[in-house]
C-alpha cells in the first residue's frame, strides 16, 4: 500500500513510528469497534459513572464510525440511570436527534425518558415530516414526557387492535411510555384468560395478564407483586386486581427508570 | 398461528447498506443461455451488481446497496424480463450485539462431621452438616442411609443429618459439584454468524465466561427444572448469573429435567434475555444456541406452530427454527424479526 507522506529525509525512528501511525489508521476500522466493545464490556458495565456515559454518548455522534457501531451504543444508552446524564451527555443526545443524517432511535427514547423538556419541538418535526425510520420512536418519546396530542396519537392506534395483540406487539413501547393511560391498559389486561405460546411444548403456557402484572409491577411504585413462579400466577394476578381496586386513585408511577 | 404459509418460489439475498459488495452465486439453464443474458437492477440508482454480462453459465457475481431498501435482481434477455425467476434484495444496515456465556456448576459441599460407621454419642448428633451453601445436598435413599434422618434446625436455618437410634453414621455427605460440560466462544461466535448473517445481524461474545457453582438443585433429583420459565431452580440461577442484562446471556446448564437440549422463551416473558443451553444433551449445542436465540431475543416461531400444515421437523426442513439435522436457513419472513 502507497504510504506517501513517508519522506525519505525523515530518520529510521521517525520512519518507524509513521509507519505505526500508518498502521494503525489501516487497521483502525478493524479493530476501533473490537476495542471499544471490550473497553465498553470490561469497564463501562462495571463502572457505571457519568464519564463513561458522556464517552457513549460521543460515540453515538462520532461519524467516523460506522452506523452500525453508532446504533449498537445508541442501543445501551438506556441501561444507563439518568443520574448518570450530565448536561454536556444531554446536548450529545440533542444534536443527535438535530442531525438527521446521524439520528438514532435509541437517542430519541432516551432523551424521552429523560425528559428533555428543550427536546419537543425537534421530535415534534421529526412526526410532521416523511422521516419514517424515526417518526414511531418520535411519537412515543413524546408520549413518555406526558404530551397529550402524542400519547391520543398512540393509544388511537392500539385502540384499533385486539387489546391482547397490542400488548404482545407494543408492551416494551406501553412500558417505556409511563402514563396513566399506559397503567390503565394494562389493568385492562388483568381479566384476560388468553394463554401464551411457549416455545417449547413441554412448558405449560402462562397467562398473559401475568405478564401484565409483571409490567405493572416496573412501572408502578411499591406494586405488591414482585415476582412470582409461574405456578402462583392465578396469586399474583388476583393480588394484584385486589391491590388496584384499592390504590387505583393513589398509586404512582415510576419514571426514575427507563 | 395464522393460515398461511410461506411463499414459494422467491429467492432473496440480504445486503449490507454500506456500499461494499457481497457474492452471489447464480445459474443459468440450459447451458449456453447465460451468453444471452444481461443482469439488471430494477433500482440501479442505489443498487449496482457486477459483471452484468455472464461468461459461464455458474458463477460468482457481486451486488452492493447504498442504501436500505428493496429491489429485485432481473437477469433480462433481449428486451424481454423473466419475472418469475428474479431474485429480490433486501438492504439493511448490520446490527451488532454483544452475548455471554454463564456456566453453572451445581454446589455440592455437605460436611462429613462423623465418618461413614462411626458410632456417636447420642441420637440427634449430627453427623452431616450442610456447608457453605446451607443447603443440605445429600440424597435421602442415595447419600442418607439406615435410620438417619434429616432435621430442620430453626435457629441456624439449615437442615442437618442426625445419627438416629441405633447411634450410628450410615450417611455419606454428598459433596461433589455437578460441573456442567463447556463450551467454546469461538464455534459459538461462528455458529451464531454464520446463520445470523443472513438477517444482517452480528453477534460478539464476550470473551469472559462466567462460571458460577451455585446451589439450584433444591429437589436433589441432579437435574435443572426446566419445566416452567419460572420456578425456584431458574430463580436461583437468574438470582446468581444475571448482573448484567446489556448482553444476551447463554446459560450453561447440564442436566435438564426434560431432556431437551436448550429453552428460551419469546421477550415479552423474558427481559432479561436469557438462553439456556444443555450441552451434555445437544448433538450440536451451537446450532441450539442459533434456535433458542431465534426464540428468546427475535421472538420467532417453530414453523409448525406459525403456520398450519407443518409437521414437526418436516416440510421446510432447512427452517433453523425447524427440528431436525438439515437445519441451516433462517427465511426472508424470520430475517424481518431479526433487528
Amino acid at each position: 500500500m502507497k504510504r506517501p507522506f513517508l519522506e525519505k529525509s525523515t530518520t529510521k525512528y521517525q520512519q518507524s513510528c509513521m509507519y505505526k501511525f500508518v498502521y494503525y489508521k489501516e487497521i483502525k476500522s478493524i479493530l476501533l469497534f473490537g476495542l471499544l466493545m471490550f473497553v465498553y464490556s470490561h469497564s463501562f458495565a462495571q463502572t457505571k459513572n457519568e464519564s463513561y456515559v458522556l464517552k457513549l454518548t460521543n460515540f453515538i455522534n462520532d461519524t467516523t464510525l460506522n452506523y452500525t457501531d453508532r446504533n449498537y451504543y445508541s442501543e445501551q444508552l438506556k441501561y444507563y440511570e439518568f443520574k448518570l446524564y450530565s448536561v454536556e451527555s444531554k446536548n450529545n443526545l440533542l444534536n443527535n436527534i438535530k442531525n438527521i443524517q446521524i439520528c438514532q432511535n435509541g437517542c430519541i427514547l432516551e432523551i424521552g425518558a429523560l425528559n428533555i423538556i428543550s427536546s419537543k419541538k425537534i421530535l415534534q418535526a421529526i412526526i410532521d415530516s416523511n422521516l419514517v425510520e424515526y417518526k414511531d420512536a418520535a411519537l412515543i418519546a413524546l408520549s413518555r414526557m406526558g404530551e397529550k396530542k402524542a400519547i391520543n396519537m398512540f393509544f388511537s392506534k392500539l385502540n384499533k387492535m385486539h387489546p391482547e395483540a397490542a400488548f404482545r406487539q407494543y408492551y416494551k413501547e406501553i412500558e417505556y411510555i409511563k402514563q396513566p393511560e399506559c397503567i390503565n391498559f394494562f389493568v385492562k389486561l388483568l381479566d384476560s384468560n388468553a394463554l401464551n405460546e411457549m416455545p417449547k411444548e413441554t412448558m405449560k403456557p402462562t397467562k398473559l395478564a401475568a405478564d401484565a402484572v409483571r409490567c405493572l409491577s416496573r412501572v408502578i411504585f411499591n406494586f405488591p407483586v414482585k415476582y412470582f413462579y409461574d405456578n402462583d400466577e392465578d396469586y399474583a394476578i388476583k393480588q394484584a386486581k385486589k391491590w388496584w381496586i384499592k390504590n387505583k386513585n393513589t398509586y404512582k408511577i415510576n419514571r426514575n427508570v427507563y | 398461528m395464522v393460515n398461511a404459509s410461506p411463499k414459494k418460489g422467491i429467492q432473496w439475498k440480504s445486503l449490507r447498506n454500506d456500499g461494499t459488495f457481497d457474492k452471489l452465486k447464480i445459474e443459468i439453464t440450459p447451458n449456453g443461455a447465460e451468453k444471452a443474458v444481461y443482469l439488471t437492477l430494477l433500482d440501479s440508482i442505489n443498487y449496482d451488481v457486477r459483471p452484468k454480462v455472464l461468461s459461464s453459465n455458474a458463477q460468482n457475481i457481486e451486488v452492493k446497496a447504498n442504501q436500505a431498501g428493496e429491489t429485485s435482481l432481473i437477469p433480462k434477455i433481449g428486451y424481454f424480463i423473466n419475472d418469475t425467476i428474479q431474485i429480490k434484495i433486501i438492504s439493511k444496515a448490520l446490527v451488532n450485539n454483544i452475548a455471554r456465556i454463564v456456566i453453572v456448576n451445581e454446589s455440592n459441599d455437605d460436611v462429613q462431621v462423623v465418618p461413614y460407621g462411626n458410632t456417636t454419642r447420642s441420637d440427634t448428633t449430627i453427623v452431616i452438616s450442610s456447608g457453605n451453601n446451607k443447603f443440605l445436598d445429600s440424597r435421602m435413599g442415595i447419600d442418607i442411609g439406615g435410620d438417619d434422618s434429616v432435621i430442620y434446625r430453626t435457629w441456624a436455618k439449615d437442615s442437618v443429618v442426625i445419627a438416629g437410634k441405633n447411634k450410628i453414621c450410615e450417611s455419606h455427605a454428598y459433596q461433589t459439584n455437578i460441573v456442567t460440560t463447556s463450551i467454546s466462544i469461538t464455534q459459538l461466535r461462528n455458529t451464531l454468524n454464520k446463520y445470523y448473517s443472513q438477517g444482517l445481524y452480528h453477534w460478539n461474545i464476550d470473551p469472559i465466561v462466567i462460571t458460577k457453582t451455585i446451589n439450584f438443585d433444591f429437589n436433589r433429583d441432579g437435574m435443572i427444572d426446566v419445566s416452567s420459565w419460572n420456578n425456584p431452580e431458574t430463580k436461583a440461577i437468574y438470582d446468581s448469573c444475571i448482573i448484567d442484562n446489556t448482553k444476551v446471556n447463554f446459560i450453561v446448564v447440564d442436566n435438564p429435567n426434560d431432556g431437551s437440549n436448550g429453552m428460551s422463551v419469546f421477550p415479552i416473558i423474558n427481559p432479561n434475555k436469557i438462553c439456556f443451553l444443555h450441552p451434555n444433551i445437544s448433538p450440536n449445542v451451537y446450532m441450539t444456541a442459533t434456535h433458542e436465540i431465534g426464540h428468546g431475543i427475535f421472538s420467532l416461531k417453530h414453523p409448525f406452530n406459525e403456520f398450519i400444515g407443518f409437521p414437526k421437523g418436516g416440510k421446510d426442513i432447512y427452517n433453523i427454527m425447524n427440528y431436525g439435522n438439515y437445519r441451516n436457513k433462517f427465511r426472508k419472513y424470520q430475517w424481518d424479526n431479526i433487528k
